[in-house]
């Protein structure tokens, strides 16, 4: 029973923001954040020191393991960091009031079911607790695209990613439907059993349609096309929650279809990974070569760093497992830091040009220095933790054979440094606008940048949490071998 | 090889690891909250590490007493960089007589500098700087002192100019400081290029015959256990300098050795201001004068000395390059001399000085063989003194510069009465330096004039003891002009003695530039076989005493009174006289050829390729990523319709994929 409390903690604070919602002034609803935060902290805690690491529920279709205990912090740890940095934000505390949001009480419960939908994908062991729950994951993001109601790009953002979303989720159940036909099981282990045997075009289909799903969910070229106008539309707090969270439970869904589904079929899959990979990389990088929107340029960066990602299934499991964790958890970190400095500015100033920045190192160094390590450690640079992360993937494609995509992935990060490095030169080599005074930041936001760029730089430094998750993955992959 | 006892022995890695510790406190946490207590913990640090030097010569000269054989030692070491099996470079403290004394020198004048420092700097804005960069030179002297091997060496020696660089340039807002830390650093790093691939010649060659030489001499039974192939130890051994010796250098007709050798005394010519690397050195005088006297009088110049010293087996081998060693001693020690006695700077005669001395400590080097290695104990008793007396004469020309304001001599004056002890010292120091007897310089000038003659080499004894009397002419000519006579300049009028925390440690320099000379050295440093030179040569001491003397007086005639002797004479010389107070024009000749010829004929050109070819290979293929962007960013039409035929297409594409690798 126990395996499930950090769930039951984030439903729990879900619904009582929405009933203290009901009840409270406008002016005493500023508590909300602050409740959901605690609720989140109280789960990532009960989760980190009491929940034991195995175990199922339900009859099996709920377990608990050590890659989705791994992942159930990282989620909670985003949506966390996204609720600190949307404080701001929501209680109009900026120097530009952004226009058409608020309603905190919806749109922190919103966030808060959106992480346990995540918390249950990845503990899913069956076919329909699987989509129901990336469902439940999925469809509050709609939801906060489009919180800015009365803002056409907010609006457009929100509807073109529940086109798009609808479109991947038909194709997940439509090839969820051939599976079990296939299978004749929802259970995820006995589909895997039954489905070693010789190829199939029904199962080929099923294969196509499952796998273009998750390409959705993890931006994957071409099925990435919702990433670059839905980032730029949505609240720039979303976009942060998109970029990292979303992309979390995107890598969930993928270990769960490519180790636990398709597990045996993998392996032979080296080639497909290796084209999505290379593809995914270089479109992403060389089109944010051309943005001069900040969201729309992570958005693309985002992409990029997808790409990576996939490089991780290339090896085997017990090197990968660990390496795209501990990257994913470099990549939020990293992405959370520059998020939380776009946010900031955004605020601020209320805009989203990479040349308004410019000067930014002038009037508030300590901001444009964070903004730097974090671009830095995105772009993989040493000894900043992106640097870390990269190396762990790169090595892994280089010794499953794959120099030629290694030889990719290493220009690739030669652009991204261009890119990135654009950013940089407008906040420390152009001058300043026009005269220009610091802009002011808030305790809770300055907080949260100082403890993310603290994790950007450390974690490249200490090599204990890839140990960590090194160690503790392990465990998982000799059940995994079993089952 | 490790009989070493003692605990300082065993803990001699303290010696360079205080000062370390103490640029890291004193840096970062000392100096930006109190710039009083910076001087304090740094001068606190360097004392420690002097105790410390003192105590392991103690229990050195202990174990193995004073006229018998020294054997070189490495307490300590610990391997830093493993490249593969056989070659790895470590980390560690070499003890001989030369790193003792090396150590006593350094640490001594560098503690009394800290000291001398506290008052000089006092109040400047950049005080917790200045002793931040004062541990780190110091640390890195330390380091290059007790090497054990090359690479070491090679590591402390650049930071060594590092800091040095920094030191010069330490009044960064004044241009003239700030060109002056350039060009140090530039002429430095040159010569280091040459050092550099010595280096790299001597690892490389020294690695592969690394195995034959470990078969041959035994190695693990004699006692050279542990040797790596870029020790000293192992360097000047004999059986590796015969086999490398060996090796031939067709296109340059030399042996490998030869080459090697020429290239490292390339870089201890650029730190030890041999002609013509030497035009760092005067420029290098904008720095503080506390930084003069230790950097560029006592210890970082006398580098390039030691560094011979510590090849000296290697150098000696090659009997080419001893003798390029000698003959640029000497010739920039009589240079160096020549244009001393024109300068009006106080600091600039002192640096030529320096640069004089520094070529006498060279040319003792150069004369002496493996079989007759006097001049090897002349070398190391000159630097040895001379440490103490150049640095005392750059503490005492900074009180008066601290007193009068000004570094021009014709301004000062007069100041024996207002500054007496900066006077006797001063005085002290100048006759230490000409070669008086009892004083310290007397004897170890004395060792190098029989050592050069003793060896065969009339021509470099000649060359030496003109120097002798003309080192004596210029010294007392600045001891003259600015303790004598009246006031000339406001300053001087004003004058007044310099607080005791100045002068403490300049009466302590002048007791021990007047004692050390007594020290017989050939007892403590010796080479091979050892020495039955005692006591004083009268057939040499009485001539150089007596050149020296001359010298003296011919200054005390030109310049007591109101030195219209001195014009008249300057006149008589006619050119020659402006040549020399122009420096030869060595440096116009260094811009002439480095802007007219090297900037025109070979940067021009190799900046329009670096322009044209280089970067229009790099801005192409920025271009194209640029271009690709544009052409793929048209792909996000922003159509939901466009992005589910894409979606569909990647499915497809999936299947395709998967068809194609699977069946």
């Amino acid at each position: 029973m126990s395996i499930i409390i950090p769930e039951l903690i984030v439903i729990g604070t879900a619904f009582a923001i929405v009933l203290a919602d009901l009840f409270m002034s406008e002016r005493t609803r500023v508590v909300i954040a602050p409740l959901a935060a605690l609720g989140l902290l109280a789960a990532i805690a009960v989760n980190a020191i009491h929940t034991p690491v195995t175990g199922e529920l339900l009859g099996g279709r709920f377990a608990m393991d050590p890659v989705a205990w791994w992942f159930k912090i990282l989620f909670m740890t985003a949506a966390l960091f996204t609720v600190l940095l949307s404080i701001d934000t929501l209680d109009g505390r900026a120097g530009v009031r952004a226009r058409g949001i608020g309603f905190r009480g919806e749109y922190y419960s919103t966030i808060l079911f959106s992480v346990v939908g995540m918390m249950f994908l990845v503990s899913a062991r069956d076919l329909a607790t699987l989509f129901v729950s990336l469902e439940l994951a999925t469809l509050p993001l709609f939801v906060l695209a489009a919180w800015r109601r009365d803002d056409p790009r907010s609006s457009e953002a929100g509807l073109k990613y529940v086109i798009l979303g609808a479109l991947a989720a038909a194709f997940i159940v439509y090839g969820f439907g051939i599976l079990y036909g296939l299978a004749g099981s929802t259970n995820l282990d006995v589909i895997a059993q039954r489905l070693a045997g010789p190829y199939t075009p029904a199962f080929l289909l099923a294969v196509a349609l499952v796998l273009a799903g998750t390409g959705f969910k993890l931006t994957i070229v071409p099925f990435h096309m919702w990433a670059a106008d839905v980032y730029q539309g949505a609240p720039t707090p979303v976009t942060a929650y998109l970029s990292v969270a979303s992309k979390a439970a995107g890598l969930a869904f993928a270990f769960q279809v490519l180790y636990r589904l398709f597990g045996g079929w993998v392996p032979h899959w080296g080639l497909l990974i290796a084209v999505f990979a290379a593809l995914t990389m270089t479109l992403g990088n060389v089109v944010a070569i051309v943005q001069h929107n900040i969201k729309r340029f992570m958005a693309f960066s985002a992409i990029s760093q997808a790409g990576y990602f996939l490089l991780g299934f290339l090896g085997a499991a017990d090197a990968g497992v660990p390496a795209m964790l501990f990257y994913l958890l470099v990549y939020i970190v990293s992405n959370l830091a520059a998020f939380a400095c776009i946010i900031w500015f955004a605020n601020e100033t209320g805009k989203e040009h990479i040349e308004d920045y410019r000067g930014l190192s002038l009037t508030n160094p300590l901001m444009a220095l964070a903004l730097m390590v974090a671009l830095f450690s995105l772009a993989g640079i040493p000894p900043l933790s992106g640097f870390v992360g990269k190396f762990f993937l790169f090595s892994i494609a280089s010794q499953a054979g794959y120099h030629w995509l290694v030889a990719v992935a290493a220009v690739n990060s030669t652009i991204s440094l261009y890119y990135y490095l654009r950013v940089v030169r407008q906040m420390y080599i152009e001058p300043p606008a026009d005269p220009a005074a610091p802009l002011r930041a808030s305790m809770s936001l300055s907080a949260t940048v100082a403890i993310l760029s603290v994790g950007v730089v450390t974690l490249g430094i200490f090599p204990m949490v890839y140990d960590h998750i090194h160690a503790t993955t392990i465990a998982w992959l000799a059940s995994l071998a079993q089952g | 090889m490790d009989g070493a006892s003692g605990w300082m022995m065993q803990h001699a890695w303290l010696i360079p690891a205080l000062p370390l510790a103490s640029f890291a406190i004193v840096g970062l946490l000392v100096s930006p909250v109190s710039k009083r207590a910076a001087g304090i913990v740094a001068t606190l640090a360097i004392m420690a590490s002097a105790a410390c030097a003192y105590l392991l010569a103690w229990e050195y000269f202990t174990l193995y007493p004073p006229g018998g054989k020294h054997p070189i030692l490495v307490p300590w070491s610990y391997e830093w960089l493993r490249y593969q099996p056989g070659l790895s470079v470590n980390v560690g403290v070499l003890v001989d007589p030369i790193s003792v004394l090396l150590l006593i020198v350094v640490t001594t004048v560098s503690s009394l500098v800290h000291i001398y420092s506290n008052a000089y700097m006092h109040g400047d804005h950049g005080f917790g700087r200045y002793f931040t960069f004062l541990n780190l030179f110091t640390f890195s002297m330390l380091g290059l002192v007790v090497a054990p091997d090359i690479i070491q060496m090679y590591v402390c020696w650049e930071l060594v100019g590092v800091s040095s660089f920094l030191l010069i340039g330490f009044y960064y807002m004044k241009p003239s400081a700030v060109s002056a830390a350039k060009k140090a650093f530039i002429v430095t790093r040159f010569a280091d290029l040459g050092f550099l691939v010595g280096v790299i010649l001597l690892s490389y060659f020294g690695f592969r015959l690394f195995p034959e030489w470990s078969a041959e001499v035994g190695a693990a039974t004699n006692g050279l256990a542990g040797t790596q192939p870029v020790d000293f130890a192992y360097l000047n051994h004999p059986a590796f300098l015969a086999r490398f010796s060996e090796l031939h250098v067709a296109f340059l007709g030399t042996s490998m050795l030869t080459l090697a050798m020429i290239l490292v005394y390339m870089g201890a010519a650029g730190k030890s201001a041999m002609f013509p690397l030497h035009i760092w050195l005067p420029d290098a005088m904008e720095g503080p004068t506390p930084v003069s006297a230790l950097i560029h009088a006592a210890t970082m110049v006398v580098a390039g000395v030691y560094l011979v010293a510590r090849l000296f087996p290697a150098f000696a081998y090659s009997e080419t390059a001893a003798l390029v060693v000698m003959v640029v001693g000497a010739f920039t020690s009589l240079f160096a001399a020549i244009i001393g006695t024109t300068q009006d700077d106080i600091k600039r005669v002192l640096a030529f000085s320096t640069l004089s001395q520094l070529g006498y400590m060279m040319l003792a080097l150069g004369v002496c063989t493996t079989e007759y290695a006097a001049g090897y104990t002349a070398s190391m008793f000159h630097l040895f003194t001379h440490a103490f007396f150049k640095a005392l004469l750059f503490l005492g020309a900074g009180a008066v510069i601290h007193a009068v304001h000004t570094n021009s001599i014709w301004e000062m004056g007069g100041l024996a009465k207002k500054m007496p002890i900066t006077h006797i010292t001063f005085l002290i120091a100048t006759l230490a330096i000409s070669g008086i007897w009892p004083f310290a310089g007397f004897f170890s000038k004395d060792e190098i004039l029989v050592s050069a003659l003793a060896g065969g080499h009339p021509l470099v004894f000649g060359v030496a003891f003109v120097v002798a009397g003309l080192t004596a002419f210029y010294m007392f000519r600045i001891y003259f002009v600015t303790f004598w006579g009246h006031g000339r300049g406001e300053g001087a009028a004003h004058a007044h003695e310099a607080p005791a925390v100045m002068w403490l440690p300049m009466a302590l320099l002048a007791v021990l530039s007047s004692v050390t000379g007594f020290i017989p050295m050939g007892e403590f440093v010796s080479l091979g076989e050892h020495e039955a030179h005692h006591g004083i040569n009268l057939a040499i001491a009485i001539p150089a005493t007596a050149v020296a003397l001359l010298g003296m007086g011919t200054a005390a005639f030109l310049y007591i009174g109101d030195g219209r002797r001195a014009k008249s004479a300057a006149l008589a010389m006619g050119g020659a006289y402006h040549v020399i107070k122009q420096k030869f024009y060595i440096d116009e000749l260094y811009l002439f050829i480095t802007h007219r010829i090297i900037f025109h004929y070979i940067a021009r050109p190799i900046a329009w390729f670096d322009r044209h070819m280089v970067d229009g290979g790099v801005n192409a293929s920025g271009w194209v990523t640029r271009t690709s962007g544009r052409v793929l960013s048209f792909m996000q039409t922003g159509q939901v319709q466009t992005y589910g035929i894409w979606f569909t297409g990647g499915v497809a594409f999936v299947i395709l994929i998967l068809w194609c690798a699977l069946l």
